[in-house]
């Protein structure tokens, strides 16, 4: 059985009170993300600042992802986005072979 | 009451070239200042509320003395703007009371104690005589406290009454909306719009560990 050793992502609160949760948003470079949620409602984390990665139907991917996290209030408005574009790598090593006893 | 009235936004602001539902959106930071027409001049004061999309929550009303004003933000969204103007009015009401349990055949009148919380003093008392109801015009906006007594022939007078606490209304014209035909831009322009305050985003950096 294949590990993925887990990442965690962190941002700093938004200081509005009107916060009732983050929404996670992620492209491929050299794509960029899309913020319009209608297009791409992204994830919901809740009202968190932090959440491990790779969050539900990000691809397991190893290379570059852009990721950006909005703040949402209780009417689906969303706020600017933080962002930022890191290295990751969600795929493990292929196993090895040829594993012989004698 | 039929008020005329144009709403305007009078102070510099972003403009966000975004259309939401036929309306302009213009992007307040912390607070937003409007403006208003009005040929009204009997006008006491205004009323400016926030309508939240979605939500349909009412923020306000906001009173204004003048024809502009600077409201906080109340809370993240979009928002239309209303304004009504108030005027105040005087509504006759009738007031009723019954006479004493003991000693009421010997009472020849009434007498009709005002105090109200403008002038702070009572006005003369009024001698209605010797009936049970009266009717007094009474000004929306002022808090009035009224008691009644009795009177015998002889000038003695029964305990008063409790008060009854009454304040009347204001008059209120028709509502005039950012999203009415004869709202129009700072430039001029007419148009339909509506204010939004953005909601803050994280802050900080995002990091990976």
């Amino acid at each position: 059985m294949s590990y993925t050793k887990p990442k965690t992502m962190m941002w700093g609160a938004s200081p509005d009170a009107d916060v009732v949760s983050y929404v996670v948003r992620w492209a491929i470079p050299p794509e960029v993300i899309v913020y319009d949620p209608v297009v791409n409602p992204g994830v919901d984390v809740g009202k968190v600042v932090q959440v491990p990665l790779p969050v539900i139907g990000m691809p397991a991917i190893d290379g570059q992802l852009t990721i950006g996290v909005t703040a949402k209030d209780d009417a689906g408005n969303e706020s600017d986005p933080a962002e930022g574009t890191f290295p990751f790598d969600f795929q493990p090593p292929a196993a090895p072979t040829n594993l012989v006893v004698g | 009451m039929r008020f005329k009235q144009i709403l305007i936004l009078v102070l510099a602001l972003v403009f966000v070239p975004i259309v939401a539902n036929a309306a302009v959106l213009y992007q307040a930071g912390t607070s937003v200042t409007l403006g208003w027409d009005d040929e009204q001049t009997n006008i006491e004061y205004y009323e400016v509320v926030l309508v939240r999309d979605v939500t349909g929550v009412v923020y306000g009303p906001y009173p204004a003395s003048t024809k502009t004003i600077v409201i906080q933000r109340p809370k993240s969204g979009i928002f239309e703007v209303k304004v009504r103007g108030v005027v105040k009015a005087v509504w006759p009401y009738t007031i009723t009371w019954n006479p004493p349990v003991e000693g009421a055949e010997t009472i020849i009148g009434y007498k009709v104690l005002v105090w109200d919380n403008v002038t702070c003093l009572y006005a003369p008392d009024i001698d209605v005589g010797n009936v049970l109801e009266y009717v007094l015009q009474l000004t929306s906006g002022v808090q009035y406290y009224i008691k009644v007594k009795g009177y015998h022939a002889d000038g003695t007078e029964t305990g008063v009454s409790g008060p009854i606490i009454i304040t009347p209304d204001y008059l209120f014209s028709e509502w005039c909306s950012s999203l009415d035909d004869t709202a129009r831009l700072e430039t001029g322009v007419l148009g339909k719009w509506k204010v939004f305050f953005k909601l803050m985003g994280p802050t900080g950096p995002i990091i990976i560990y």
